[in-house]
């Protein structure tokens, strides 16, 4: 199965799995990790041990991080370099990860990718006005 | 169509319902049950929007539902508010045996059974109908997490 590594700054991504499990429930296998990077944190340092972690995904993984240019994503990006079965996906909201925990079961790392991505942009909406507006 | 699922539920449609529960359940159809007196206190519009689109979404008086599930085609999930709906339903005749008690906040006076879980004098009076019927009752915010029996609870 595809695993699912969240990496951002601070310990945004601990309480962003945290969160998730409130609406849908704690995962029951170990197909999550989370990455806190630190102000302190050296890059290379960092992407490496994320790449001891990404090379034993042996179906492939997707690394959801928060902003990108960001180093949370800049360290994705080197740790992944080399891993054809590895999406770094950016811009991490609490509908995307929801998506990856719901769908990655069902779908293949590359296809996973693709719906995290679709439900993450489809998940910003002025919710106001498409009130107003209707649907 | 039978009722596929049924839960009481006072927030209706939010996380636990689209993003746990209906992956999780094979239906067409979100059926919400509204006794006259509550009807102006739902924002129809926004429990549509919330609702994602490929499920259907009636929103009925509670006195209603029962013809209603009883001639449609769709599998329904019957999402009630209160336990005093569910009651109303299920003397209408609306055919379960069981029900997901899912969400029942905090209020004035009542006691904790579980999580998110609150009852009062009113609903425990309620609960013991239900039950008296021969339903099964059980809470649960979401698929995978412990179902405990609320049956145990009221004796």
């Amino acid at each position: 199965m595809v695993k699912i590594i969240l990496v951002t700054h601070g310990q945004l991504a601990e309480e962003m799995l945290e969160t998730a499990a409130l609406i849908i429930g704690k995962p029951t296998d170990d197909g999550f990790a989370t990455f806190a990077v630190t102000a302190a944190a050296a890059v290379e340092k960092e992407a490496t041990k994320l790449k001891t972690v990404l090379e034993t995904c042996t179906e492939g993984a997707i690394i959801l991080t928060d902003i990108f240019g960001g180093s949370a994503t800049n360290i994705s990006l080197t740790a992944s370099k080399d891993l054809p079965n590895c999406h770094v996906i950016t811009g991490l909201n609490l509908s995307m990860l929801l998506t990856a925990i719901n769908s990655r079961k069902k779908l293949n790392v590359k296809e996973l990718a693709e719906k995290i991505e679709s439900d993450g942009k489809r998940a910003v909406i002025n919710a106001t006005e498409l009130l107003i507006k209707g649907l | 169509m039978p009722i596929i699922f049924a839960r009481v539920d006072d927030r209706l449609i939010h996380g636990q319902i689209v993003q746990a529960w209906l992956p999780e359940l094979n239906v067409d159809e979100v059926l919400i049950p509204c006794a006259k007196h509550r009807a102006v206190l739902l924002n129809k519009n926004l429990l549509r929007l919330s609702l994602p689109y490929e499920y259907d979404l009636t929103i009925l008086d509670s006195h209603q539902c029962v013809q209603y599930a009883r001639n449609s085609k769709k599998r329904i999930f019957a999402l009630v508010g209160t336990l005093q709906e569910l009651a109303d339903l299920i003397q209408d005749g609306l055919q379960i045996k069981s029900v997901n008690i899912g969400g029942m906040h905090l209020k004035d006076n009542a006691q904790k059974l579980a999580e998110n879980v609150f009852l009062d004098e009113d609903d425990k009076r309620w609960l013991k109908v239900i039950n008296g019927l021969g339903i099964r009752v059980e809470t649960r915010a979401v698929p995978n997490a412990v179902s405990i029996s609320l049956s145990e609870v009221l004796k």
